[in-house]
């Protein structure tokens, strides 16, 4: 299990931003020429890298940078018959993100091979530059040192953000002061989570306390939050050995008798259908951990929130960065409680 | 006296009229008879001194500048196609200006007004403004131009610097118009004319801009911004410090008219020179 995963998280963030946002490094790892090529934004990943580039989908979107940027599994960009969406044709030229946190999947390599088959063009996001498949891909975005998943989980976000801003700025959707603005508000965000983080830490330690011998867990979320409910399964599933299902608040029905991981944020149109959700299903008395940007007032009296800041207007992708820590958190207990227990 | 300003750009490309905001600082600083440097500390940003009567004219300024130096996407500067065009516009007007400061007023023509331009935004642009009291000989060189002239004004500027008395200092050359320039070029009609012609290649003379006060006075207006309507010029000795092949001209892009150029003498108050060799 996981001893302490991210210490002082704002100076951590500090520092991924100096080395990764749209620095000489991030230009070099892709062109200007590579921005205004692609037609297509194809993103893909495993696991913690699929979390990864989830956080990121909806900066694509609204940002208006490609036509209809596309979030595929890794299993379905390789083996689901996908190759049509990334071939010669409309819209051709892609640029496909593959990121690979540890630089040892088959699957990524896979990804990159064929999208160089099909005539794409392929970026991938890594920790290990020099892996073994990394010479195939035609750009490669370090990550730089992290010390644990989580911190490359953070990297990537990081990262994967500055690309879209990277690409936003260079095809003139954002000016320079959007993106400076962008940085400033995940400086600031980060430092005013640290400012209510002690009082989250309690809820999050009797959710562990709750939950420690637990093997199976659900995971909801909706929009934005889905990056932070895709990392949470991982962690929970890679260090907590659990059985963890994932699910949005529409699908998700509630009949197990798992814990529950609920991410929400405020701005998500779907938020009301998930306070709805929440609510009902408090009646199960299962435990809960819900993280959120919302006030206690939008839930039934007496539910205990992890109670995030609220995300700045038209930075939900903030979410991704930080909605995950007291995830993190439940992690790090729940290894020590089962120590204990030992 | 230094004034540091802010102001906030509203698009990605346009002007903001800072004229009143200069001559304020101007009067501001009390100083009847000097120099102002206006200093934008940005290189996306341009300055100019030129007409704003028709702010039609000044988008095809905007507008202009673009068409001759469009993003592309093979710049070396990797940030942004919009920001690496936006550099190459910001030298083409410049970042820095100085301007006479005569009787509390800046030396301008009725038509000039200081202007700041945005290549790459919205953003917030720093300007800097010092005023500087320092006496000078004054000498006005009238003359008449007609279009597409380059006018050698070297000799007038030689006379004046011989009239001030002054050993050692500096000439601040001034076009109080917003149709012509002035530039240190090499001597000899035929390269001067080349110049010309190079400038009409740049921004053609045509019917199609948004000002249409005549054929050539649109175009005019934005050549004159490139090529700037001040110039400083040292001396030594009662000697102009130009290259044995440089001269000082006079550049008519609207005409015929008549024009003057207004020479402004600055005494070097030490008056002693410190050779240095790199």
């Amino acid at each position: 299990m996981v001893e302490k995963l991210l210490e002082n998280y704002p100076a951590f963030l500090e520092k991924k931003l100096d080395e990764l946002w749209l620095t000489e490094k991030l230009e070099a790892a892709l062109p200007v020429l590579r921005c205004f090529d692609a037609r297509k934004v194809i993103l893909t990943g495993n696991s913690e890298g699929m979390a990864a580039v989830t956080s990121v989908l909806g900066l694509f979107q609204e940002s208006d940078i490609f036509w209809g940027p596309l979030l595929v599994s890794q299993a379905k960009y390789n083996y689901g018959g996908c190759r049509h969406e990334v071939g010669i044709g409309e819209p051709n030229t892609p640029l496909v993100i593959v990121t690979d946190l540890d630089g040892n999947d088959e699957d990524a390599a896979d990804s990159i091979r064929m999208t160089s088959e099909v005539g794409g063009v392929s970026l991938l996001v890594t920790v290990n530059e020099h892996a073994k498949y990394a010479s195939d891909a035609d750009y490669v975005l370090s990550l730089g040192e992290v010390s644990n998943i989580a911190e490359a989980y953070s990297a990537a976000v990081i990262a994967l953000t500055a690309v879209a801003y990277r690409i936003g700025r260079a095809r003139g959707q954002y000016t320079e002061a959007d993106c400076r603005r962008a940085r400033e508000m995940i400086q600031d965000y980060a430092l005013s989570v640290d400012s209510v983080y002690g009082a989250i830490d309690g809820k999050v330690q009797l959710f562990a306390r709750e939950t420690y011998d637990k093997e199976t867990f659900d995971c909801i979320a909706d929009g934005s939050a889905k990056a932070v409910m895709e990392f949470s399964s991982f962690l929970l599933t890679r260090y907590g050995g659990c059985l963890c299902t994932r699910n949005d608040s529409d699908e998700w029905c509630g009949q197990m008798e798992a814990p529950v991981i609920a991410v929400a944020c405020k701005v998500s149109p779907s938020y009301d259908c998930f306070r709805e959700k929440i609510m009902s299903a408090q009646s199960q008395k299962r435990p809960w951990m819900i993280i959120t940007d919302g006030e206690e007032k939008d839930f039934n009296e007496g539910v205990k929130l992890c109670q995030m800041p609220a995300l700045p207007k038209g930075y939900d992708f903030l979410c991704a960065l930080f909605f995950h820590l007291p995830v993190v958190t439940a992690c790090e207990y729940i290894a020590e409680f089962r120590r204990g227990r030992q | 006296m230094i004034k540091k300003l802010t102001i906030e750009t509203a698009s990605r490309q346009g002007y903001v009229v800072i004229d009143s905001m200069v001559r304020e600082a101007i009067a501001e600083s009390g100083v009847q008879n000097g120099i102002c440097v206006i200093s934008l500390d940005e290189d996306a940003g341009g300055l100019g001194l030129t007409s704003t009567w028709d702010l039609g004219g000044m988008d095809d300024m905007v507008n202009e500048l673009w068409r001759c130096v469009p993003p592309r996407v093979t710049y070396l500067h990797q940030r942004s196609p919009i920001a690496a065009a936006a550099h190459t516009r910001s030298v083409f007007t410049s970042c820095s200006y100085s301007i006479v400061v005569k009787e509390g007023q800046p030396l301008a023509g009725h038509s000039q007004s200081f202007v700041l331009f945005e290549f790459d935004g919205p953003e917030t642009r720093n300007l800097t403004l010092s005023v500087v009291e320092a006496p000078f000989y004054y000498e006005v060189f009238q003359f008449d131009s007609y279009f597409n002239e380059i006018h050698d004004i070297t000799d007038c500027v030689r006379t004046a610097v011989k009239n001030s008395g002054y050993k050692n200092g500096f000439c601040h050359l001034t076009v109080v118009a917003a149709t012509a320039g002035i530039a240190m070029c090499p001597t000899g009609s035929e390269r001067q004319q080349d110049i010309v012609e190079d400038f009409d290649r740049l921004i053609t003379t045509r019917a199609d801009f948004n000002h249409r006060e005549s054929a050539y006075d649109p175009s005019g207006h934005i050549k004159t911004c490139i090529s700037g309507t001040q110039l400083n010029v040292p001396f030594e000795n009662g000697g102009l410090l130009l290259g044995e092949e440089s001269c000082l001209c006079y550049a008519e892009f609207d005409g015929p008219r008549p024009r003057d150029v207004r020479i402004c003498v600055f005494k070097d108050e030490a008056g002693h020179s410190i050779q240095s060799q790199t």
